[in-house]
């Protein structure tokens, strides 16, 4: 159990690291592929400057997020990454939550408060409420984690969501404690 | 033998407390009030502060210009006890010790009757700290015959206003496509109007038995938004509007007031509307009527088929939302044919956090489950929910 468990955690701290050098972050414009793979390799063959992260991740019964901590490179431990990295691991779950058609595109953190772009798809809220509450839940919780996250809004083409399915996100939502299990 | 008399004097000291605690169970420690202008209908609130919480009571007395609230097993304290206040709504209140209850006797220039006044409770705030609380609103007689209108009525005013904001929306629309047309750059401008965001003018009641309440029934979805669907095709709008008329004839036979958000497959703001103004229309329909309690009919769906049972989702805006989904919760849970209880869970709702009434949204099982997709087409299932929601409420009213 032990060793599954730091395997899924190596595993997913690699695929972050990957995540992270293949997105397209608004703090990282301009970074080429062949660039960000270079100092990928660099960050991770020097090891220092690793920092621990929290990701919530849905469960497959459906009963809340489990929180997952990994040790990624400080300056590619964005908040982008970690909602991505969080879809990412969803999608290979039998049951994924996180549909192929939902999409973020960015994740902006101003005052305290982190915006992420969605598209149309992420907003509909078609698959039940616990699966978007869990949608959410998974997305809000792990970008509150970071120290200087307190609350989260969502926007599509660049304005606010003011409801996903049947949910209010017109004001900025706060960590979901409830559903941490 | 001093020694003897200070243990009696010391003994005595500790008894008295114990003994008056035993005689009353609360203490009344501050009353004021206020005139509120600021509804349809002013009315005067006046608001007694409680060491412990307590049992209340009111009758008027036949010329209904004496209204007599009683605070049981109470001690009154040191407030006040001549209370000069409104002369238009409720000119004066006496408050005075009756044996171990306290009464105030509520004076009013006119005659009202039960429907005028309105007497809750409220929990301690420990957030905001405020006490166990009593409240009691009375409200303005002649400004009440002046706008008194039946829920009928108010339905229909209701039901114009979204006709316009539909339309409003439409124009804006039709507007921004011709926009669209005659330029080629995207259109950014929202194509939604203003929400119109309807409030209660009177407080929810909480006590006092089912008969009388008035409840609002928000069966989920519908017209253009079918919902969830099942691996069998079941909608949830079907589902949820099947659910919702047993419920409404449940609730009139045992003397409620219904309004349902919809009765028919229709969207009840508009077709293809955005959530924002879908959602508000239904909250809309509960705060026109001043509804007492608001339950919205949903059922749950999830990606993993195995997954299933019952949940209540409450918002905790009011002191009672919490304690409504309870007591709908206790009854629904063990339906059979369904994976047990999912308990009551704090969601951020539209409908119920801009509700103003309590308000309960329901998840009666899960469509993405075959086994409880096909109970929920089943009548007998939908009658059996229907009637423990029913139970329910009449455990939160205390009594039917």
């Amino acid at each position: 159990m032990y060793w599954k468990r730091l395997m899924s955690a190596g595993l997913l701290a690699c695929m972050l690291i990957t995540v992270v050098g293949c997105s397209s972050d608004t703090t990282q414009t301009g970074t080429s592929k062949g660039k960000a793979k270079t100092e990928q390799s660099a960050t991770t063959q020097d090891g220092a400057n690793l920092v621990k992260r929290t990701l919530y991740v849905p469960r497959e019964d459906g009963s809340g997020l489990q929180p997952m901590t990994i040790e990624v490179a400080k300056n590619r431990a964005t908040p982008k990454a970690a909602v991505l990295a969080v879809i990412d691991v969803d999608r290979k779950h039998k049951y994924p939550i996180f549909t192929k058609e939902m999409g973020v595109d960015s994740v902006t953190v101003k005052d305290g408060i982190a915006t992420v772009e969605v598209n149309s798809a992420f907003v509909k809220g078609n698959g039940g409420d616990l699966t978007t509450q869990l949608q959410i839940g998974a997305i809000v919780n792990t970008l509150t984690a970071f120290p200087d996250i307190k609350g989260v809004l969502f926007a599509l083409k660049g304005k606010k969501v003011e409801t996903i399915g049947n949910f209010d996100t017109s004001s900025p939502l706060t960590t979901m404690q409830s559903l941490n299990k | 033998m001093l020694r003897k008399l200070m243990y009696l004097w010391i003994a005595l000291l500790v008894m008295v407390p114990i003994t008056w605690s035993t005689v009353f169970g609360a203490t009344l420690q501050n009353a004021r009030w206020v005139t509120r202008n600021d509804a349809e209908i002013p009315y005067v609130r006046m608001v007694m502060d409680l060491s412990e919480p307590v049992k209340a009571s009111a009758s008027i007395d036949e010329s209904g210009r004496l209204t007599t609230i009683t605070l049981k097993n109470t001690d009154v304290g040191t407030v006040r006890k001549w209370w000069q206040m409104d002369p238009a709504i409720a000119g004066s209140a006496k408050i005075v010790q009756d044996g171990k209850n306290v009464t105030i006797t509520i004076a009013t220039p006119t005659s009202i009757d039960t429907k005028d006044i309105s007497v809750f409770s409220l929990k301690k705030d420990t957030v905001n700290n405020k006490p166990y609380r009593i409240v009691i609103d009375v409200k303005k007689q002649a400004a009440k015959k002046a706008t008194n209108t039946s829920l009928k009525d108010k339905m229909k005013q209701l039901q114009e206003k979204q006709k316009k904001d539909k339309q409003k929306a439409d124009t804006k629309k039709n507007k921004s496509n011709d926009t669209k047309k005659a330029t080629t750059p995207p259109v950014t401008t929202s194509t939604q109007p203003d929400r119109t965001v309807i409030h209660a003018n009177t407080p929810y009641r909480t006590s006092g038995g089912l008969a009388g309440k008035v409840i609002t029934i928000d069966p989920g979805h519908g017209g253009s938004d079918p919902g969830a669907i099942g691996p069998n095709g079941t909608m949830e709008k079907s589902l949820t509007i099947g659910i919702a008329r047993y419920l409404e004839a449940a609730l009139k036979a045992k003397g409620a007031k219904v309004e349902m958000t919809r009765t028919t497959d229709v969207d009840v703001f508009a077709p293809n509307a955005s959530g924002v103004n879908e959602l508000q229309a239904r909250v809309n329909v509960a705060n026109q009527i001043n509804s007492d309690a608001f339950i919205s009919i949903h059922i749950n769906s999830f990606t993993n088929p195995s997954v299933g049972g019952i949940a209540t989702y409450y918002y905790s805006k009011t002191p009672y939302d919490a304690t409504l989904a309870q007591k709908i919760q206790d009854q629904i849970m063990d339906e059979p044919n369904f994976n047990g209880d999912r308990g009551i869970q704090e969601g951020n709702l539209y409908v119920l956090r801009h509700s103003d009434m309590p308000a309960v949204l329901v998840e009666l099982g899960f469509i993405s489950n075959p086994k409880e997709e096909q109970a929920l087409n089943e009548d007998s299932t939908q009658k059996s929910f229907a009637n423990k929601i029913v139970q329910g409420l009449i455990n939160y009213f205390g009594g039917a």
